[in-house]
């Protein structure tokens, strides 16, 4: 017997599959949305104007730098910054930015004996480790500085062409590992958005985790047609969870997304899945089988009788259906939840646990 | 003919303090409108909100919120000169200290502010005259506040092979928590009116920005005035209001009544250095009104002289000293005021000191900038024989401002 197809492991694949598919329609549906409110550009701009407010001197280097010609060039509009600056022309950038700034030159003439290269541009960045207040961002110019002056020719003077390209790769190492961090709290952000997100949308589209393992337990036929999808497409949904991810500024989500959609539309369909449009909560058609099939529950929106009486019928009557209503989209939200839950794995995550469970087959099965 | 609007603001809401909607709304409201205009669809949805139900107030406020959430001071400029039909038009731009209101600090920095500035100085050499904004708190003293200004002054900015000062005068805003005659300015007054360099100083009646800090207020309000040389003792916070804001907005009126200069300005005058100072708002609207119709009727005003308005307080200054100036900024969107300026213009003593300024971008909550320009001028050049001008709109916009301006940094 094939151990994909014991009950038990069947029910769990078809489910993960299910997950995976919803993820993945929640990741596009946030890519999306983050792509129109160039929300990485703006992200990213503001870490870097936390990190670059240099209180005790009053200024914001990153201000500054975002104002600086060659960075204001890559932005596509004033309230989308960009999201991908070369760490080589940040690096630059600030060097120049922080030279020239009116607050460094005011107080370059104090310290002009000490200012001894053939380069403007680094006695200029010298000028404001030497004359601006100590702070961090101060500090990590200075640091930056002291590292790259130490290249010096063989006859001990110094070496401005490398001392430049020094000073360029420190403050390039720190922008690398910045961006880095910058990845992580960005992904932990999209983890708690893609849970909200994916319980909305679960919510819109019941996509209720519960009912589903309900669903898959009585229909073996359904878990069949959704193994069979997924066997067939794996390679090719693995490959778009990961591209969801990559946030990657050239695909066109929003295109990707309805061609998404529709498909998932289509394998609900074929496996017979109680998920879409169509299933969800606030359809007059779903309320009625729920009703149906809830043989306690008091009658809906029905009244006997006629007078007085019959409007405290009626009156009684929807009072009922209305609490009725409340306890079965509270009985449904768990399921809700769970499924948001599964949203805020992503996408690639349940691709990978399907990968697994798929490459145990060979070993179990002999 | 070099015409000049002298009371203009650049800044952003990068430049203002972090919660500085809260000065103008209650703090739940504040943080919603800020939270929701941080993003393109929040701010479409507001503008479109604002627009549609708002009525006239709602678009002008829009059109404010539009303005004060631009990217950088280079946009607000741009849509200021693009208001005016006359494209030499001079512009001041005031720069503000807003470090230190109690609503948190800029998220560019003062500095950083000036900076800004003075990069679009580069961009518009001939046509922006930035006026250095100074407080007391800026800097540990009075030394350093001066050899700071001075520097930013005199390092000049080079442009197509011309040199020009950054900073063509001073700007005070005392309401944020401070008096004008504050031990740690004076070094500055001095060199101020030693260069001849202006003073504009923020004095509209219960209007703009204020400190929004109650113990700050409290400890404020009775310092030591070096100019007379005695505790400034008479004013007392104002607690009348359930609402904290109200309350300070009211007590910072201590700081702002023309009163609270007169010290400063007898010293330099009988010192033979006269500082040239600008009362910015010619009081506010309201009491501009009340001194046309020369309403006689006992009112209260807070302040140290309660009894005398504002605009009425100004008025004695300039009458007294040569070197007071007002303007007609903001008070000018409120078309009922036109015939008092017009009138105050023909002033024998004082009507060469009046001056033109629209308050831009305050002003958009109340009207377009090139409507109240268009509506002021051609009002203003049909008021002829204004003493020695060919008319009103040369003397408010041309003559006075270049009297007002030329300084050891800015030749007219």
């Amino acid at each position: 017997m094939d151990f994909n197809s014991i009950p038990v492991v069947a029910i769990a694949i078809s489910i993960i599959i299910c997950w995976s598919l919803f993820a993945l329609f929640c990741s596009f549906v946030h890519e999306a949305l983050t792509q129109i409110k160039a929300e990485r550009g703006r992200f990213m701009k503001t870490y870097l104007f936390k990190q670059f407010y240099d209180q005790p001197n009053g200024v914001n280097w990153a201000a500054m730098l975002y104002m600086h010609g060659s960075i204001d060039l890559l932005t596509r509009a004033v309230n989308k910054p960009t999201s991908d600056i070369d760490s080589r022309l940040f690096a630059e950038t600030l060097i120049e930015v922080v030279g020239k700034a009116h607050i460094t030159q005011v107080n370059k003439n104090d310290f002009a004996e000490q200012l001894t290269y053939k380069s403007q541009l680094l006695n200029d960045f010298k000028a404001a480790t030497l004359s601006l207040q100590q702070s961090d961002v101060v500090n990590f110019f200075q640091q930056s500085l002291n590292s790259a002056e130490l290249c010096r020719l063989s006859d001990g003077t110094p070496d401005e062409a490398a001392i430049y390209k020094c000073l360029v790769d420190q403050i390039e190492r720190w922008y690398n590992k910045m961006m880095e961090r910058l990845s992580l709290w960005y992904k932990k952000k999209t983890k708690l958005r893609l849970f909200m997100l994916g319980t909305v949308l679960a919510i819109l589209v019941n996509v209720d985790s519960i009912a589903l393992f309900k669903h898959f337990t009585a229909q073996p036929a359904s878990r069949k047609a959704m193994m069979n999808y997924y066997e067939a497409n794996a390679q090719r949904l693995t490959a778009l969870a990961h591209r969801a991810e990559s946030s990657d500024s050239a695909i066109n989500y929003r295109k990707q997304l309805e061609a998404l959609a529709i498909e998932m539309d289509s394998v609900a369909k074929s496996a017979a899945l109680p998920v879409g449009w169509e299933h969800n909560l606030f359809n007059a058609q779903t309320w009625r089988k729920a009703r149906a099939e809830s043989r306690d529950s008091p009658l809906l929106f029905s009244s006997s009788g006629s007078g007085v009486k019959g409007i405290l019928m009626a009156v009684w009557s929807f009072f009922c259906g209305i609490v009725w209503l409340l306890l079965f989209f509270f009985c449904k939200l768990p399921g809700f939840v769970l499924s948001g839950f599964a949203a805020s794995a992503g996408a690639p995550f349940w691709f990978d646990v399907l990968k697994k469970a798929y490459s145990t087959k060979p070993q179990k099965a002999s | 003919m070099q015409f000049y609007n002298v009371h203009t603001h650049i800044f952003t809401m990068n430049n203002a303090p972090r919660r500085f909607l809260e000065l103008y709304l209650p703090k739940w409201a504040a943080h919603s409108v800020d939270k929701i205009t941080n993003t393109q669809v929040g701010a479409w949805l507001v503008k479109k909100l604002l627009n549609t139900v708002g009525g006239h107030g709602g678009k002008r406020y829009a059109s404010f919120l539009e303005i004060g959430k631009s990217s950088s001071q280079n946009d607000v400029f741009r849509h200021l000169i693009e208001s005016y039909e006359d494209s030499s038009i001079k512009m001041v731009a005031l720069t503000l200290f807003m470090e230190k209101l109690g609503a948190d600090a800029s998220m560019s920095g003062y500095e950083g502010q000036l900076e800004e500035i003075i990069a679009l100085k580069r961009r518009y050499p001939e046509r922006l005259l930035p006026f250095f904004c100074i407080d007391p708190r800026w800097k540990n003293d009075g030394a350093a506040i001066l050899a700071t200004t001075q520097r930013y002054f005199d390092r000049k900015i080079n442009v197509s092979g011309k040199e020009y000062s950054p900073f063509a005068g001073i700007k005070i805003y005392p309401s944020t928590g401070f008096y004008p005659f504050d031990a740690k300015l004076m070094p500055v007054m001095e060199w101020a009116a030693k260069n001849g360099v202006p003073v504009m100083t923020h004095c509209s009646y219960l209007g703009g920005i204020f400190n929004n800090d109650v113990d700050f207020v409290k400890a404020s309000l009775n310092p030591y005035d070096p100019y007379d040389r005695v505790y400034y003792d008479k004013p007392c916070y104002i607690s009348g209001d359930k609402k904290a804001r109200v309350n300070n907005q009211r007590s910072c009126s201590y700081f702002l009544e023309p009163h609270a200069y007169e010290s400063m300005i007898r010293y330099f005058a009988e010192k033979g250095t006269p500082l040239k100072i600008c009362f910015a708002h010619f009081g506010s609207d309201k009491h501009m009104l009340l001194e046309h119709k020369k309403d006689q009727t006992p009112q209260k005003y807070y302040g140290v002289l309660a009894d005398k308005n504002w605009t009425a307080q100004i008025k004695d200054l300039m009458t007294r000293y040569p070197e007071v100036y007002t303007d007609i900024s903001y008070s000018l969107t409120k078309l009922e005021t036109h015939d008092f300026i017009f009138e105050e213009l023909r002033n024998a003593y004082y009507g060469d000191r009046i001056l033109f300024g629209t308050d831009f971008f305050m002003t958009e909550r109340e009207e377009k900038e090139q409507k109240t320009y268009t509506h002021f001028k051609s009002r203003a050049l049909k008021e002829k024989n204004v003493s020695d001008a060919g008319n009103a709109w040369e003397k408010i916009a041309m003559l006075n401002p270049e009297q007002f301006l030329k300084s050891n940094y800015y030749q007219t």
